[in-house]
């Protein structure tokens, strides 16, 4: 089993609304982030979360358990927000979010947080990370994974591809990237931008396990996880979620502005957590 | 001078013995950086991540935050100039022990050109927070500076003259903490401060200047990072007079730390440097002398500004 619970679907659902209006609260409290970047990895982050990640417990190696890595930094308002979800964010506060000197920055610095495992932000270096991480966990004879998060337009770094093949050659089969394929950019489309071709296809020709996944959909998250971490194979795994940048804002969904928006109104808000609350309950 | 005793390889394949944290990292270059008796030694603690810097220094940063101490090799250019960005936010921003080994530093390795030597790789690692910056004098040093950055509980860089090094040019005036005072006058007419690898043609400069009647306090920093200032302010007190002399750009590098010191107390200081300016590619003698830091040539330009005179 390589899930710590089996939440019910309809939890897992439950807790990626809770997550969603967690973000949005905390970007309103803020006055500012980049919200559409992490609206687009809710349900990747609560299924993760809740239902995988294996923490230290009270008193182990340190240097030991599960670690995620944020390569797409900018989403750092998401990862705060799950972080405070499963009571891993300790005595800080969502509200200081943006603030001023506060620990909780824009984009994640784990000398100011203990619980983010690697500071990001400038984009292509997670990836690199990740795989020292799980060669390190190998080195130690241990079963952790370590998981990475980045975004399709994070492909247009070289560094990426470097680090692909590192990750390939070691044969890091404890190694899980989620790429969040919202397709945008800060600029624009990613196609437009810089297109990254097939990335999966490369992913797969360098060597990797994929599996692909609906980003917003919490039991084909779940499904994809489970067909990665079952591959017996030594080889890092890859799931292609697709995901919408902005996701759960209609009018942010998809859109270049959604990446660092204003601050939603207080009516918007109160519609869309009575909305949010609604499917959060809906019975599959 | 040159040596027999153990060169970087031995001395490297001993810290691997000595700690079993220790990870040797290559990237692309491990024939160059001669790190292959490691690798023999230790197969499971050695990866050659291949042509691929970036992805090496966040690799390496990855194991340091796994607890193990990875030393990572490349040339000095490779690492400060193209994974500059890795080094500063993977590894130096959260504190993580990762060991930069940076080969190629200087005129002591400039054979094969501008594109394969950094001449401003002190100042680019001296400028990150936290990083600890040293460039050892000869085989001794290293070794021992070697052990002194694995125990270093945060990053640390290593400017390693891979060719040439003498095996102990300090004697008893070895100080492994950093700044070795090699020779004290009661009253000195300056002070000569040698940086890192110009340990020994400053040793020879400074024998040809006594001859000529002059006398000078002299000193080895072996630890730009953080600068262990005392000695040379005790003697730039006494001599009112500071020469420093580098294998590095003016910018940044031993001869900017040392005025950053000296600056409060107005003692006047000269700095010999390497050039502004990319340097043809030569061997060290030859390149040593483009950039008028052989010893005659260090020793006429000390002369001619403390006696006015030109030597020889």
């Amino acid at each position: 089993m390589n899930r710590v619970t089996y939440p019910a679907k309809t939890d897992l659902l439950r807790k990626s609304a809770e997550l969603r209006l967690k973000m949005i609260a905390t970007h309103r409290a803020a006055g500012a982030g980049h919200l559409g970047s992490s609206l687009s990895i809710v349900e990747i982050l609560a299924v993760l979360f809740h239902a995988y990640f294996r923490w230290n417990s009270e008193g182990e190696n340190p240097n030991w358990g599960d670690r995620f890595v944020l390569s797409k930094g900018h989403a750092a308002l998401g990862l705060y927000c799950v972080l405070d979800e499963v009571g891993k964010l300790g005595a800080l506060d969502l509200k200081r979010f943006g603030q001023n000197g506060s620990p909780l920055e824009p984009h994640p610095n784990e000398a100011a947080v203990p619980t983010v495992h690697a500071s990001t932000g400038s984009l292509g270096q997670g990836l690199s990370i990740g795989v020292g991480l799980a060669l390190g966990s190998r080195l130690q004879m241990r079963s952790d994974r370590t998981f990475v998060v980045v975004g399709d337009g994070e492909l247009n770094e070289g560094q990426i591809w470097e680090a692909m093949r590192s990750a390939a050659h070691l044969r890091l089969s404890n190694f899980i990237l989620v790429l969040d394929d919202n397709g945008m950019q800060q600029d624009g489309p990613t196609p437009d931008i810089l297109p990254v071709g097939d990335a999966v296809t490369a992913f797969e020709g360098m060597g990797w396990f994929c599996a692909a996944a609906d980003g917003h959909d919490t039991e084909s998250l779940t499904q994809a996880l489970d067909t990665v971490l079952g591959d017996d194979v030594d080889r890092p795994k890859l799931i292609h979620a697709t995901t919408v940048k902005g996701k759960g804002i209609e009018e942010l969904e998809g859109k270049t502005e959604s990446h660092y928006p204003p601050p939603m109104s207080d009516s918007d808000y109160a519609l869309l957590a009575y909305m949010l609350g609604r499917e959060g309950l809906r019975d599959f | 001078m040159i040596s027999s005793a153990p060169e970087y390889d031995v001395i490297l394949e001993e810290m691997g013995a000595g700690n079993e944290a220790v990870i040797c990292l290559d990237a692309g270059l491990a024939t160059s950086m001669k790190t292959h008796r490691f690798a023999r030694a230790f197969p499971q603690r050695y990866f050659n991540l291949g042509i691929a810097e970036q992805n090496a220094v966040g690799v390496a940063s990855g194991l340091a935050r796994r607890g193990f101490i990875p030393l990572m090799h490349t040339f000095s250019n490779f690492l400060t100039r193209r994974a500059h960005d890795q080094m500063v936010l993977s590894a130096v921003w959260p504190g993580c022990p990762v060991k930069f080994i940076a080969g190629s530093c200087g005129v002591f390795d400039g054979r094969n050109g501008p594109s394969h030597m950094a001449t401003d790789d002190l100042a680019t690692a001296s400028s990150m927070p936290g990083m600890m910056v040293v460039e050892p004098g000869d085989l001794r040093q290293t070794r021992a500076l070697l052990d002194q950055i694995i125990q270093h509980p945060g990053p640390a860089y290593l400017r390693l003259r891979r060719y040439g090094q003498s095996v102990d040019c300090l004697g008893d005036a070895f100080n492994p903490g950093g700044t070795s005072v090699i020779q004290t006058h009661d009253a000195p007419q300056f002070t000569l401060v040698l940086g890192g690898s110009m340990l020994e043609e400053g040793l020879f400069a400074a024998k040809l200047v006594q001859d000529e009647g002059l006398a000078l306090d002299i000193l080895h920093v072996a630890v730009l990072k953080p600068l262990d200032a005392a000695p040379i302010i005790a003697s730039a007190e006494k001599s009112k007079c500071v020469v420093t002399v580098e294998n590095h750009i003016g910018r940044g590098g031993f001869g900017e730390s040392v005025a950053l010191a000296l600056g409060p107390l107005g003692i006047a200081q000269h700095r010999f440097h390497l050039p502004d300016a990319f340097i043809p590619a030569g061997d060290a003698t030859w390149q040593l002398h483009h950039c008028q830091l052989d010893a005659h040539s260090l020793a006429r330009r000390m002369l001619m500004l403390l006696k006015g005179d030109s030597y020889g």
